[in-house]
């Protein structure tokens, strides 16, 4: 057996575990370096009993008042969640909003096209695709009746000489790749 | 036991002045163990506090089957703290993480500098220190509350032992006088 083996026993020693007492000491008799170590074991367990003397101290007092205040506030029944602050400054916001809309009669304005525009986007007739990312650009113009049937668009009743309003989808090298009808003249700028 | 046991039956159904008798009887022991793991009575005082605060919120938790109630709250203690213990470490700031490294010697010769060595020690080494050196556990409790075999609980207390020696050995003559 080497020192390192023996020091386990010599700690086992130095705390006085029983059983141990007569096996490490034939070794000790013979290594002055594992005789240190049990000396310095022994050191060790007198200062632990002086700090586990010392240390004898309690929890500050103040301790037990806040469990107690923890223990009451946990077996209290819950609420029900009250609204939190956020919420209720949210609803005084939409509050102060609404008052001030119905003070204020003049209604919000809406792009008309939105309003007045429900017909779909006609596809003109054998223009190339938009390239991708190309950016498109929506016109409000009054469109002459020849133009759309130059275009290929088949007019029922077709008057040459008028305009129609309408809004058309151009792209960014200026083809006009869409257009949709506007149903209410009052529309048009 | 018994005591704790009716006391704890009687905690579940919220009586108060059984968990003050659990508290005023328990508190001490979990304090103890949480001054010797980190050396420092402010933070020794939060871990018994949040254990406390443990048991109030999980009262149903405890098993009188499994184990006593003194080895239970050491339980929660000893998670407690590694808990808080790897969050301190996450948290460090950058100008005091060299100043978690162990304690070196001063000229000062006190039971406070064996218990910055011990606080300074790695964890599974001053678990093994706290109990079987401080609070007199033998190797078959210490074991039973650590979860490892009985091998490795002597085997952690030699090195823990060895460690302070080594950072404690200019002054042991010293300490031998406190």
């Amino acid at each position: 057996m080497t020192c390192q083996d023996y020091r386990p026993k010599l700690i086992d020693l130095a705390r006085g575990v029983a059983g141990t007492e007569q096996m490490p000491r034939e070794h000790l008799a013979t290594c002055a370096g594992c005789a240190q170590f049990l000396e310095e074991q022994r050191v060790l367990g007198t200062a632990f009993r002086s700090l586990a003397e010392q240390a004898q101290d309690e929890c500050p007092p103040f301790l037990e008042t806040r469990l107690l205040a923890e223990f009451d506030s946990a077996r209290q029944p819950r609420q029900p969640r009250r609204p939190t602050l956020v919420w209720q400054l949210a609803a005084v916001a939409a509050c102060v909003i609404l008052a001030m809309l119905a003070m204020n009669p003049q209604q919000p304005q809406f792009p008309e096209a939105t309003t007045e525009t429900q017909d779909p986007f006609i596809e003109i007739p054998y223009v190339a695709p938009f390239a991708p990312y190309e950016r498109a650009e929506v016109k409000r113009m009054d469109v002459p009746i020849a133009t759309l049937m130059a275009a290929g668009l088949k007019v029922r009743e077709p008057q040459l000489e008028q305009t129609v309003p309408a809004e058309v989808l151009v792209g960014q090298d200026g083809r006009v790749h869409a257009v949709r009808f506007i149903t209410s003249k009052e529309s048009i700028p | 036991m018994d005591a704790d046991r009716q006391l704890i039956a009687q905690f579940r159904q919220g009586d108060r002045e059984a968990f003050t008798a659990l508290y005023r009887t328990h508190h001490p022991a979990v304090f103890r163990h949480a001054l010797y793991m980190t050396g420092n009575r402010e933070r020794a005082a939060e871990i018994t506090q949040d254990v406390f605060v443990w048991l109030i919120h999980h009262p149903g938790d405890f098993d009188a089957e499994r184990g006593s109630l003194p080895a239970f709250l050491g339980g929660v203690a000893r998670n407690l703290l590694r808990r808080r213990q790897r969050d301190e470490r996450r948290w460090l700031p950058f100008d005091e993480w060299n100043s978690a490294a162990p304690d070196e010697p001063s000229d000062a010769v006190d039971v406070g500098a064996l218990q910055r060595a011990i606080a300074a020690l790695p964890e599974r080494y001053r678990e093994a220190v706290v109990l079987c050196d401080l609070e007199s556990k033998s190797y078959e409790e210490a074991a039973t509350l650590l979860g490892c075999p009985v091998g490795t609980v002597r085997s952690r207390l030699y090195r823990g032992r060895e460690l302070l020696t080594q950072r404690l050995r200019p002054r042991l003559k010293e300490l031998e006088k406190v």
